[in-house]
């Protein structure tokens, strides 16, 4: 079956936005981006894709919700932050899990599990 | 997340902003850049590349702005711009800036100087930890007055037997003070505030010395065996320059040389908020810094020790009062004589000032200025809705540029809370010059004695709150109106028909009526107390206050006895009578407005109805010639004569009042005559005059109290006051000589028969009687006539440019409106008419209320009034008069200007 992909839109509280774009769960976005970096480290666009591609399309994440994420995460001590160079020799700003960030990934794949857990059994229960 | 990170998060952000944002901006082209190369890879021309980029990216900017949104201190920046957004107005409408800034100052200014006079007469504590749970312990004779002090023998039975205090200790303030010289070789001796104390008195207040130790216990109890001294902060600042090596040098008090032990912290002056001692002595040293020492420690009925203590963990007041109780009446039991009806009373210290009857002064102050407050808020409010309403096109614009209500009401309450904050400082500055006004308005004393007026943290708390408070009130309701106009004027699109009717111009129109009453009750309570005051002045005292001169001395401060005292002042007096320009010259204890004293006397044949025989009654010990000088005339029997000498059977003169109160009736007061009284030492005293009533101190205008008068030679004591009468236009002719040249004249002369006696006596202070009079029995007229006429004042001012302000609002709405009547052929008179009538009934409307509001109220200040009637009728019809009056001008001017509106222009307006 082919679905169209969900648009992750990452509201935060001054935002106002049309309001009928899917909003997911608020900590969501975190988690996936937390998850697309847990083996290198990439650049934003890069990000984005590696949830794409994780997401097997699902998800896409534009940079109004991307970029408020990442910095947001950054001054929260998850990530870190570097300027590099991309395969196509452009310069780009890398992100990477601190030690922090990695702990983070960690409880919040536990949560998730645990949460998704309890949700599948509730919509099955009869 | 870490405190630290975000610490560090928040330093860029803030202080590194340029770099972050040039960084933000790199990152995005990139992102942008590496899409559009996405692109490109997939077959893409490069401009399309970069279009398709561009329109799957977003606006750059508006990532930009959901960045800073998230970032840390977000907030802050938010505020900084509000703050800038704030500066830039008050400096755009500098008019409006100083209306509001002023209006403000004045009712905080008002509120911080009315709150540190309160402070200082009421509501600060005494300086030491714990001061809410210092009790106090008076002791009286039942009925008669719940306040007294203690004798040195009774605290010595207490301390002995009560379980109930954790700590006990008396003190005696020296009301003359003391001379005070370093044992240095050439120091000149100065009068010091000196107080006696108990070995435990620092302990009690739980304060410890700042240099040196605190007392030891035997310290105050062997007599005369251990003369040493605890020094005040400011005297060890003063005298010995901070010396840290105080502790064993030596101090001369009253010509005796004491050591000093230690020195008192800096914050503690004393447990006593109206007297600040700079030397305490302990009590048992009492015979060389006072007059009567032998008394002070050995007589029961000797009662002029302060008692103060603290209460064991867990033992309450009441308990505590029952223990007191029956050791009182165990006393009464051993000492008949000296203790008989003695009660003690127990009280907060807090409580006890409240007895004391302080309250009315600074509760009618506090609610005059918060009502001045309360105005100024309703004047600024109204300013601010007159220019949301002017802004109306700018708000709505900002709102259709999404601007959020939030963050609108939020940029309002912004600039109203930085006008309030100039509004504080300025207010600052007015309390000031206030509190630097009751400083001189306050009576002098005596060294460190009375109220100490001051701007300190407590005022500035005060400050803050009355700020608070006005950016609340003038800026909450005008912002969340204005934002709410521009958002139906966003919805018209023609701003000034939607607010011309809207809830905010009716609001304004309520808050000027309610001011222009508000300032009519101002107006009336300052009005009677200006009139009252005026009339204090001119109020018979009952003696002649002209060309009176007081010099008040006292030799205990050389070490004199109480018979060397008297023999010193006879002579004195001999003398001052023959200096050319003197009239007439006497001495007493107690001379009105100087001093006072009351002494318990019982009137052989009286009975109180509850049994008690006792009176307290105002007193003074005087010469033979100290009728004649005040021109006190005596209506019975005869004044004291030259014969009246120590030895002498006793005799008193008493006042018209104490005559026909407690002896006879009224119209027949020569029956008091050769009746007995007595003191509490029970000798007979036979009555042998009466005097006319006249003013004892006090308040001017309040019936005079009952009085009686001793002989000086048979009850005077050292320290006293020379009364001089001077001559003046008895010379002279009747317009020669004013009384401050006078006076000029005179005061050296008598200075040089004081020191021809004796060269080390110097007078403790030199006055007129009419300064006194002012000074001392004006003091609280004069405060409160001055600050409610003040606050009036300020009230009308504010009421009547809020009315000029609405009133010419309205005008400039109506501008259209005016147009066409006058094109249709309206004359200018009736458009002057139409709108001043308007500005008239709304101040008439409020003018009304006011009155019956002032009416209603009137009843409160009685009590207060020196020979006018809170109802009086001239007062009311000139305040009415004026408020009309102001209220006309500040309609007519925007009237006027109405009438000059060009048809033309006006039907092209908005």
């Amino acid at each position: 079956m082919k679905h169209s992909p969900l648009q992750i839109v990452y509201t935060s509280k001054t935002q106002t936005m049309p309001p009928d774009q899917t909003n997911l769960l608020l900590g969501t976005l975190d988690m996936l981006i937390l998850k697309s970096l847990a083996l290198a480290e990439l650049h934003g666009l890069g990000i984005s894709r590696r949830i794409e591609q994780i997401s097997r399309g699902t998800f896409q994440v534009k940079p109004g919700s991307l970029f408020p994420a990442l910095h947001r995460m950054e001054e929260q001590g998850w990530l870190a932050a570097t300027w590099g160079e991309s395969e196509n020799n452009r310069r780009a700003k890398y992100y990477k899990l601190t030690a922090a960030g990695r702990r983070q990934l960690n409880s919040e794949t536990k949560r998730w599990s645990r949460i998704s857990l309890a949700i599948g059994r509730a919509l099955e229960s009869n | 997340m870490s405190l630290f990170t975000r610490l560090a998060s928040l330093k860029r952000n803030l202080f590194r902003r340029q770099r972050t944002e040039a960084d933000l901006d790199a990152e995005l082209r990139s992102y942008a850049d590496l899409l559009s190369d996405e692109n490109r890879a997939q077959g893409l021309a490069p401009d399309k590349a970069r279009r398709k980029a561009q329109i799957d990216f977003g606006g750059i900017e508006q990532v930009k702005e959901q960045v800073r949104d998230v970032r840390v201190g977000h907030y802050i920046e938010m505020f900084f711009r509000d703050l800038r957004f704030a500066f830039r107005n008050v400096r755009k409408y500098p008019s409006f800036t100083t209306i509001v800034v002023l209006s403000l100052a004045l009712g905080i200014g008002a509120n911080a100087a009315i709150f540190s006079l309160s402070d200082a007469i009421l509501f600060r504590p005494i300086p030491v930890p714990r001061a809410d749970n210092v009790i106090t312990v008076d002791t009286a004779a039942s009925k008669l007055t719940r306040y007294g002090g203690s004798s040195w023998l009774d605290y010595l039975d207490m301390v002995a037997r009560a379980k109930s205090f954790s700590s006990l200790c008396v003190y005696q303030g020296l009301s003359t003070g003391m001379n005070a010289s370093t044992t240095a070789p050439g120091s000149k001796p100065q009068n010091v505030a000196g107080l006696l104390v108990s070995a435990n008195y620092f302990s009690t207040f739980e304060i410890a010395p700042v240099a040196g130790r605190d007392f030891l216990p035997e310290e105050g109890i062997t007599p005369e065996k251990y003369p040493v001294v605890i020094i005040s902060y400011t005297l060890w600042d003063r005298v010995f320059a901070k010396d840290p090596a105080i502790s064993g040098k030596g101090i001369n008090l009253n010509g005796h040389t004491f050591t000093i032990v230690g020195v008192a912290p800096k914050t503690f002056t004393g447990a006593d908020i109206f007297y600040r001692p700079d030397i305490y002595v302990p009590a048992a040293m009492a015979a060389q810094v006072t007059g009567d020492g032998a008394d002070t420690l050995k007589q029961r009925s000797y009662r002029a020790f302060e008692m103060r203590g603290r209460l064991n963990p867990g033992v309450t007041l009441a308990q505590a009062q029952g223990e007191l109780n029956s050791i009182m009446s165990g006393l009464e039991r051993e000492h008949p004589d000296s203790n008989r009806d003695n009660v003690a009373i127990l009280r907060t210290e807090m409580g006890r000032r409240m007895e004391l009857g302080m309250t009315a002064v600074p509760s009618l102050l506090g609610g005059l200025v918060v009502l001045v407050l309360l105005m100024a808020c309703a004047n600024v409010a109204s300013l601010f809705m007159a220019r949301a309403t002017s802004r109306i096109k700018e708000t709505s614009t900002q709102i259709a540029l999404g601007a959020s209500r939030g963050a609108l009401v939020r940029q309002l309450l912004t600039e109203s809370a930085v006008l309030a904050l100039f509004g504080g400082l300025a207010g600052t500055a007015l309390a000031y010059i206030c509190i630097a006004g009751f400083r001189s308005l306050v009576p002098v004393l005596g060294p460190a004695e009375g109220p100490d007026f001051r701007l300190d943290s407590r005022t500035m708390i005060c400050v803050g709150v009355a700020c608070v408070v006005a950016v609340l009130l003038s800026g909450l309701a005008p912002a969340f109106m204005a934002v709410k106009d521009a958002w139906s004027a966003v919805m018209t699109t023609r701003a000034s028909a939607s607010a011309s009717r809207s809830f905010s111009s009716v609001a304004r129109r309520i808050l000027i009526g309610g001011q222009i009453a508000l300032s009519v009750v101002l107006l009336m309570v300052g009005g009677l107390f200006l009139k009252s005051f005026s009339r204090a002045h001119s109020v018979d005292l009952g003696f002649n206050s002209d060309r009176l001169l007081l010099v008040t001395i006292d030799p205990l401060l050389q070490g004199y006895t109480n018979e060397q005292a008297a023999r010193f002042h006879e002579q004195l007096v001999r003398r001052v009578q023959s200096l050319p320009g003197v009239a007439f010259a006497a001495v007493a204890t107690n001379v009105p407005f100087v001093s006072g004293a009351s002494w318990d006397i019982s009137i052989d044949g009286y009975t109180a109805p509850d049994g008690e025989k006792f009176l307290d009654i105002t007193n003074s010990a005087v010469d033979p010639s100290y009728f004649s000088t005040m021109q006190i005339p005596i209506l019975f029997g005869r004044a004291f004569a030259p014969t009246d000498k120590r030895n002498a059977p006793g005799v008193a003169i008493v006042n018209e009042t104490l005559a026909s109160r407690y002896i006879t009736a009224p119209g027949d007061l020569s029956k008091a005559l050769g009746r007995i009284m007595r003191l509490r030492d029970g000798k007979p005293i036979q009555i042998v005059g009466v005097a006319k009533d006249s003013s004892y101190g006090g308040q001017i205008g309040a019936p005079p109290p009952a009085v009686f008068y001793l002989p000086y030679d048979q009850q005077g004591g050292p320290r006293a006051t020379l009364v001089v009468r001077m001559s003046g236009n008895e010379n002279s002719s009747a317009t020669s000589v004013a009384p401050d040249s006078e006076a000029s004249l005179v005061v050296p002369a008598i200075r040089a028969a004081m020191s021809e006696l004796d060269s080390e006596i110097s007078p403790v202070t030199v006055d007129k009687m009419t300064d006194a009079i002012s000074r001392q029995g004006l003091f609280l007229p004069r405060i409160v006539a001055f600050l409610g006429g003040a606050f009036g004042l300020v009230a009308m001012v504010l009421a009547t440019v809020g009315l000029y302000g609405v009133v010419s609002f309205m005008v400039s709405r109506r501008t259209q409106e005016i147009g066409i009547r006058m094109t249709l052929g309206a004359q200018r008179g009736a458009v002057l008419r139409m709108v001043l009538a308007n500005g008239l009934i709304l101040a008439s409307t409020g003018l009304i209320v006011g009155l019956v509001i002032a009416l209603a109220a009137a009843p409160t200040v009685r009590s207060m009034l020196v020979g006018v009637s809170p109802y009086d009728p001239a007062t009311f019809l000139a305040i009415s008069a004026a408020l009309l009056a102001a209220t006309a001008i500040a309609s007519y001017f925007p009237a006027a200007r109405a009438t000059r509106v060009d048809p033309i222009l006006a039907l092209r307006h908005d």
